[in-house]
Parts: C-alpha cells; sequence; structure tokens
C-alpha cells in the first residue's frame, strides 16, 4: 500500500476542480489532483460544453451554408465525413486537455488517474482506473480536500442505455447519423444536441413533459429561436409524458402518454435521453466524513464552498444549481482562497448563462417573472434595426435591458440571436459594476456591431435610440435627470 | 427538552446574548456556562441545569433575549449514552444557508459596487448597504471604503451597558432640577493619616475615607438620603445610607454599593472599595451589589481634574463628586503654607433641598475631612 500526502487534494478534474488546484498552487500549497481521465478536463472538456460546441459549430456552418442560398450563394449538398468530424472534435479536445496537464506539471501539480474515496476525514484510497476489481489502492493523506466531481446525465431507470437509447455522453461521439432520432427533454442539452443532429441529417422529433421550450428561459428569447428553428425539427411534442423506452431490433420505441391521456407509441432509429444532471456524489465514501447531502445527492455547502466537514470543500455541479462550468471556476477559485486563509465568499451579482444553439440565446441578471414584482422597464432592441444583423442576414434577433426605473440600473439583459454568448459578458460587467442606463448608452460601441444592440437599447430607455424610433412620453425619463 | 432563559434578578426582563459557550453536540456537565448574558448592568454567567447534550441552539452572539424565552434544547445525560454514535449526524451546522439557486439574483437591489470593491469592503468589514459611495449615481469606489473605515462615520449599535447608561442620564438631566455646589476641603492631615495608616499589603484609598465622613453627613442631613414622589407630593427618607460608588471600567460607568456605610468602620469600607471595583472592571457584578443605592460617590481624582457637574441619579436627591487634590496656599498665622485641597463638587435636587442647606451639608463633609473631630462634636 503506497501512501501520499498533500496539503490540498482535489477530486474532479473539470473547470472548476483544475481552476481549484492552479489556484491553491499559485497560493503556495502543494496540491494534488485525482481524476479518473488520463489528462485534467472533466465533462466540460471531454463530454460536455467543448465537445458539444464543436460539433455546434460544424452545425452552424451546414446551416448558413443553406442560409447563403437567401443571397446567391450555392455550396450544392454538403458531403459529410463523419470520422473527420469526430477526429476534428476529439483533437480539440485532446490539444485542450494535454494543454491544461502541461499546466498543471508546470504548476508542480501531483495529477494522479484514479477513482478516489473517503475513508475518513483526512484520508483519501485512490483505486485505478485499468484495474477496478483489483483490492490494490493507495491512501493519500490531506489537510483539505475539494470535491469537484461534477454531475452525470440523469437516466431513466426504466431505459437502460444501449446501441439506440442514448444519453448525451454517447451522443457527443457521433457514432452514426440516425435517420430518426427521439430527443427526450427540451432543455438546453437536448435543444443544442438536436440541432446537432438535425442540422447533420437527422429527423428530429422533440417530446417535453413541460409545456415549453426552455421552460427557464423569457418567452420572448425562446420566440426568437422557435421562429427561426420552425423548420429544424420535425416535431416538438409538449406536454407528453414518456413511459417507457426500450431498444427493438431496428432502433428504439417510444411509449408516450399526451396530456389528454392518450398513449401511442413511435419508433425512431435512436433516442435521445437529455433529461437533467445527478450529482456525482455517491461512490466518495461520503458516509465516512461529515460531508452532507440533500435528498437529491447535491452536497451541502456554506459560501465559500465548506461543507459540514472542517476539511472538506465542495464546488460545482456536485452543490447543486446553476451547473454550469464558469460558475464552477469562480467557485474553484474562491474555495481555494478561502483555503489558504482568506476572508472571501462565493457572491456574485450574476451567472450568466448562454445556449448555444442557433440563434444563441443568452441572459443574465433578473428575469421577465422577476420584473414584474419590481419598478423595472423592460426594453427590447430588435435586430431588424442593426445594420450588422442585415449584413449577417440575421435579422430575427432581439436585444433586452431590465432597467430600473429609480436607479437606472441595469439589473439583467437577455440576448437571443447569433454571437448571444459573446454579447452576454458587456451585461455581466455591467450589472457587477452597478452601471447605470446612461453608462452603456454613452459607451462608444462599435460600429457596424450586434453588440450596438445593447448600446441603443440603453438608449431607447430613454426614447433616444438612433436606429430606433420610439415615441416619446411624459414619463419617459430623460439624459438630464440621470 | 427546552431550555429557556431563567429568571435573572429583579426587573431584569431581558439581555443581549455575548457569548455563546456552547455548540450543537457539545456534551456539558451541570453548572457548566452554557453563554453569557449582557443585561442591563451585569453580564451573568448562565449555566446549564443538568448534565446533558446539547441539541439545537437557538440563539447567537448579538441576539437580544428575553426572559423564558427558548433558546436550546437539550438531552439528558441517560440519553445520550444510548445514541452515542449517531452524534456526528447532528453535530456540525454550516455556516450559511446553501445557495442553490445561483443564476437567479436577489430581488431587492444591492448597492452599486464593482467585484473588487465588494471584496475589499469585506475584507474592511466595511457594510456596504451603510456606505455612501462617491461615485457617479452613488457608485461605491475604493476610497469611499477608507473613508468609512478611517475618517468618516462608523455605524455601530450601542451596547446594552452604554444604552442602559444613556437612558438613565438622559432621564436624570431632564428631569431633575439640580444646581452644583463647590467646595474645598483642606486634606493635609486626613492625607498625612491615611498615608501612615496604610500598609504595603493593605492601602486605605482616599475615597473610603470621604465615604467614611459622607456616610456620617448622611446621617447628619437625612433629606440627602432621600427621594421624592412628585406625584404623591411625599418625601421619602431612606433609613439605610448605602452609597452608589461610580467606578470606570472599559464598558463604561458601573455603580456597585457600599451597604449600610456608615455602620462600616473605614478599613472595612476600604477593603470592601477594593473587592468591588476589582468586580467591576472584570463585570462580576451581580445584579444586587449595583441596585439600592440611596446616594452616589463618584471619584474622578486619579484621572484628574477638578470641580465638575455630576448628574444625580435618577431615585436620589444629590450626588458628591470629587477631582483630583493639588497644593495650594493657604493663609495661616501671618503666612502662607503649602496645603493639599481636595475639590469637591455636590450636585443636588433643587426641589428638595436649598442651596442653604446644600452649603451647610457640604461644608460639614469639608469640616469633617479637614479635621474628624468635627464630625464627633457636630453630629
Amino acid at each position: 500500500m503506497n501512501s501520499l500526502k498533500s496539503d490540498v487534494v482535489i477530486i474532479g478534474a473539470g473547470p472548476g476542480g483544475y481552476a481549484a488546484a492552479f489556484l491553491a498552487a499559485d497560493l503556495g500549497m502543494q496540491v494534488s489532483i485525482v481524476d479518473p481521465e488520463a489528462h485534467p478536463g472533466g465533462v466540460c472538456l471531454y463530454r460536455g460544453c467543448i465537445a458539444s460546441k464543436a460539433l455546434l459549430h460544424a452545425a452552424k456552418v451546414l446551416s448558413d451554408a443553406e442560409d447563403a442560398k437567401q443571397f446567391g450563394l450555392n455550396f450544392g449538398n454538403p458531403q459529410i465525413d463523419l470520422s473527420k468530424l469526430r477526429n476534428w472534435k476529439d483533437d480539440i479536445i485532446l490539444k485542450l486537455t494535454s494543454g491544461l496537464s502541461s499546466l498543471t506539471k508546470s504548476r508542480n501539480i501531483t495529477y494522479i488517474q484514479g477513482y478516489a474515496k473517503f475513508r475518513n476525514s483526512n484520508e483519501l484510497e485512490i483505486r485505478s482506473v485499468s484495474d477496478e476489481k483489483s483490492d490494490d489502492f493507495k491512501v493519500l493523506t490531506f489537510q483539505k480536500a475539494i470535491i469537484a466531481t461534477g454531475s452525470k446525465p440523469a437516466h431513466f431507470p426504466y431505459a437502460p442505455l444501449s446501441e439506440s437509447i442514448m444519453d448525451s455522453t454517447m451522443a457527443l461521439q457521433i457514432k452514426n447519423i440516425p435517420k430518426t432520432l427521439l430527443v427526450v427533454g427540451a432543455g438546453y442539452i437536448g435543444l443544442e444536441l438536436g440541432s446537432v443532429y438535425a442540422n447533420l441529417g437527422s429527423e428530429v422529433t422533440i417530446v417535453e413533459a413541460g409545456d415549453t421550450l426552455l421552460p427557464a428561459v423569457d418567452r420572448d428569447l425562446v420566440a426568437v429561436f422557435a421562429k427561426k428553428q420552425k423548420n429544424l425539427f420535425k416535431e416538438i411534442l409538449l406536454s407528453v409524458k414518456v413511459e417507457k423506452l426500450t431498444q427493438t431490433d431496428h432502433g428504439a420505441k417510444a411509449q408516450i402518454v399526451s396530456e389528454d391521456g392518450e398513449e401511442k407509441q413511435m419508433f425512431f432509429d435512436k433516442i435521445l435521453s437529455a433529461i437533467g444532471r445527478n450529482p456525482n456524489s455517491q461512490f466518495l465514501g461520503l458516509e465516512n466524513t461529515n460531508v452532507k447531502t440533500d435528498e437529491k445527492g447535491f452536497i451541502q455547502t456554506d459560501e465559500t464552498g465548506k461543507t459540514f466537514d472542517e476539511n472538506i470543500y465542495a464546488i460545482g455541479d456536485v452543490t447543486g444549481e446553476p451547473m454550469l462550468a464558469h460558475a464552477a471556476s469562480a467557485q474553484g477559485k474562491i474555495a481555494a482562497e478561502a483555503i489558504a486563509g482568506e476572508n472571501v465568499i462565493y457572491a456574485p451579482r450574476v451567472v450568466p448563462a448562454v445556449i448555444f444553439t442557433d440563434p444563441q440565446i443568452a441572459w443574465c441578471g433578473i428575469t421577465q417573472s422577476q420584473a414584474k414584482t419590481m419598478d423595472i422597464e423592460v426594453v427590447r432592441f430588435p435586430w431588424g434595426a442593426s445594420g450588422r444583423a442585415l449584413t449577417m442576414n440575421r435579422t430575427d434577433g432581439l436585444t433586452k435591458l431590465f432597467i430600473d426605473r429609480k436607479s437606472k440600473r441595469i439589473l439583467g439583459m437577455g440576448i437571443a440571436g447569433p454571437e448571444a454568448g459573446e454579447m452576454i459578458a458587456e451585461g455581466v460587467l455591467a450589472i457587477e459594476m452597478g452601471a447605470v442606463a446612461g453608462d452603456i448608452g454613452m459607451s462608444i460601441h462599435a460600429h457596424p456591431t450586434l453588440s450596438e444592440t445593447v448600446m441603443e437599447g440603453a438608449e431607447s430607455f430613454f426614447g433616444q435610440a438612433t436606429h430606433l424610433y420610439r415615441p416619446q412620453t411624459k414619463t419617459k425619463p430623460t439624459k438630464d435627470t440621470i | 427538552m427546552e431550555f429557556n432563559i431563567p429568571e435573572l434578578g429583579e426587573n431584569i426582563n431581558s439581555g443581549t446574548v455575548v457569548s455563546v459557550k456552547v455548540k450543537v453536540g457539545d456534551i456539558v456537565q451541570k453548572d457548566d456556562v452554557l453563554f453569557e448574558l449582557e443585561t442591563e448592568k451585569a453580564v451573568l454567567e448562565v449555566p446549564a441545569p443538568e448534565s446533558s447534550k446539547i441539541v439545537k441552539v437557538l440563539i447567537e452572539n448579538g441576539q437580544d433575549v428575553e426572559v423564558g424565552e427558548h433558546i436550546l434544547d437539550f438531552e439528558p445525560q441517560e440519553e445520550i449514552l444510548k445514541e452515542h454514535n449517531e452524534i456526528i449526524e447532528k453535530t456540525i451546522l454550516p455556516k450559511t444557508e446553501v445557495n442553490t439557486n445561483l443564476s437567479k439574483t436577489d430581488a431587492k437591489i444591492l448597492p452599486a459596487a464593482s467585484p473588487s470593491v465588494r471584496r475589499e469592503a469585506r475584507n474592511l468589514q466595511v457594510d456596504l448597504e451603510k456606505t455612501e459611495g462617491s461615485g457617479s449615481h452613488g457608485r461605491i469606489l475604493s476610497e469611499d471604503l477608507e473613508k468609512t473605515k478611517e475618517g468618516g462615520i462608523r455605524r455601530v449599535p450601542m451596547s446594552k451597558l452604554r444604552k442602559t447608561i444613556a437612558r438613565n442620564i438622559e432621564h436624570s438631566y431632564f428631569n431633575i432640577p439640580q444646581v452644583t455646589q463647590n467646595d474645598e476641603a483642606d486634606i493635609t492631615s486626613m492625607e498625612e493619616f491615611r498615608k501612615n495608616s496604610s500598609t504595603s499589603s493593605f492601602k486605605i484609598s482616599p475615597s473610603a475615607m470621604i465615604l467614611k465622613v459622607l456616610s456620617k453627613a448622611l446621617r447628619k442631613f437625612p433629606e440627602f438620603n432621600a427621594s421624592i414622589d412628585m406625584e404623591k407630593g411625599e418625601i421619602l427618607y431612606k433609613e439605610d445610607i448605602n452609597i452608589g460608588v461610580a467606578a470606570d471600567t472599559k464598558d463604561g460607568l458601573l455603580v456597585p454599593v457600599i451597604f449600610h456605610a456608615d455602620q462600616k468602620s473605614l478599613s472595612e469600607i476600604a477593603s470592601e472599595l477594593i473587592e468591588k471595583s476589582e468586580k467591576a472592571r472584570s463585570r462580576k457584578l451581580t445584579i444586587d451589589e449595583m441596585k439600592g443605592s440611596s446616594f452616589t460617590f463618584t471619584n474622578l481624582g486619579s484621572i484628574g481634574g477638578s470641580f465638575f457637574t455630576p448628574i444625580i441619579p435618577s431615585g436620589e436627591v444629590a450626588i458628591l463628586g470629587v477631582g483630583r487634590s493639588s497644593i495650594k496656599p493657604k493663609y495661616i498665622d501671618q503666612a502662607f503654607l503649602p496645603k493639599l485641597f481636595l475639590p469637591l463638587s455636590l450636585s443636588y435636587d433643587h426641589r428638595l433641598i436649598d442651596g442653604a442647606q446644600a452649603v451647610r451639608f457640604l461644608r460639614w463633609i469639608v469640616n469633617s475631612l479637614e479635621n474628624p473631630w468635627y464630625m464627633e462634636v457636630d453630629s
């Protein structure tokens, strides 16, 4: 039995774990990372953000080529070399993960490939990945541990994964392009992967138990997506419950029940289950520590990331919503600083969210339903008035700002359209800095860019947007009063 | 079992928790201190009623609590053994509520301050909600934090003791028409006697000497050991001579009482003063040791200063203050001789005491300090 020692050990090398590890090392601590993969990266790189965004880029190129017919460019039917696409995606992942490996080495962080399990509040046992059955394990003694084990796709208990019933991890491997695909779940994962397969040529049907696409997102933003992509999917079935998924000889079968109780059987080549994510907190030996989880298995922490166990911190997906890589990174850094003895808490004003469909949907801060209870003016700037959007043949977008009538402060932003994910950073910065509408309106934005829609949105709060005429009302504030 | 705030003493209905000594899961023995409670005048240690395990703590430092309030849950010891192995389940509480809804901002509009300024504020322990921003639209800048911290205004809640002092002083000042009479006593021979009588292990303080004389004076002038009931139009003459002695502590003014001062010897008074002022400094005085005074004495001489206008505590009709004694020339037998003079300031309630009587009272004290035989003769 080998034994190892570390000031801080981080379990899980996703964007939360490696951010925490790197900062802890930069703060002078001796750090180890334990992760089953050969390199750091976690779900985000291997089976999530990066892999899906590579494929979504490919999908966007396909749909842009199709759109180009409208202004006289005809490429003919695309030839898709699936193995080349897959290799390109895998190369990106390898490049990024091996880059992280060398960053790990240059910081003198010990990277241990294996499965970690707590023996107590000071020791981990680490088992080999290659030989899971072996009783051989190493013991690592630590002062502090950070659990950053993330989450995994939730599964239907009655629908075992198989060749034709996939979760998001399998779907990202794009073994083939099924002729027909059923996506269960109209959240962001279902819509992103559904878009990839639809653009690659699958006939995609989406079923959702709720009565709307993207239930957490403002309706006007979802409408931009729905309008643009009304023909992308064969069918979107809302308020439909999936009873059972079964593998068949030629594919898979879904038994569904519609809202009015009508039962139906549907047959597809493949089915993708995208019904949410569950925390990876089960096999960590948490019962040997004082760490506590809630009824869903999410680890409970305070604002620094500290769990009920003095020595153990937890960050990222395993601690619950919003289950976003960038939130995990921020939490990881706070945990590392807290362990270093700094007086810090994780207290962002906003965490941006981006859905990488086409159009992209991005938002931060308050949403429409929250705005209802406040004295908020929602200003919308439709992209039809944006020169840049016209030159991109994408006038379907929308930028909107939530502005507090009294203080004129920007409290929320929502964007639907290409590059929405890039543009949302301005909203995050404005809210974090406490910017008022005038600050954005008076900051010069480059012309012609989509970012001008944010500036003009702010100006239209005062009824003074250059490219959008809104009749002045008596109640409209003027810039002089700000 | 529930543990409620016990009866703390007469007229004490509430207090502020200043130091919680136990946390969930702690095993305490009978009479172990559970927490300290700052009441109007004393800090009380609240003991465990029996050996037990703490299963719930409903109070935190700084919280105001009332007599009878449910503040802890505990389990008697026998039950502890049964489930000793399950203790870990309940031992640790998270510092704050877990925020599972990170993507949403609070509906409340927070102060305009950038992330770096917010972090700095946290380190400087500056409350942004109470910080005035000097940037546009009230944006809080880094400089504003320094201002708030150093030169500007820092809002701090009053301690229970300070609130009590403030209320009492305000009440006395606005409700008692008071006049201060000043006089000086030649205490050259008193000091000589005092120094000769003190040993290295037992010191008689000037206060003890003055208290001795004062207690006799109060017996001779009973209207100074009284209070007024304006509603009924009555004067309440008090049989016992209980002299409150103001003590300066780091937390504020405390007034332990020397009971039956007139019946105590000089050395008894001297040693009681030492004991009580030590207890005052360590805030170990009980409520009972600080109530029931009929007259108050305050000696600022050890710090310095001369005459001043002490304020009469409510329920009393006069207060005697003394400052630092100093050597002054005294004209005796055609010559100026250096003598040690003590400045005395008597504030009196002019509703009950006329000016002439106040002078007589103070003169009597001065004469007795100058020549202790005087009080034996004129009593």
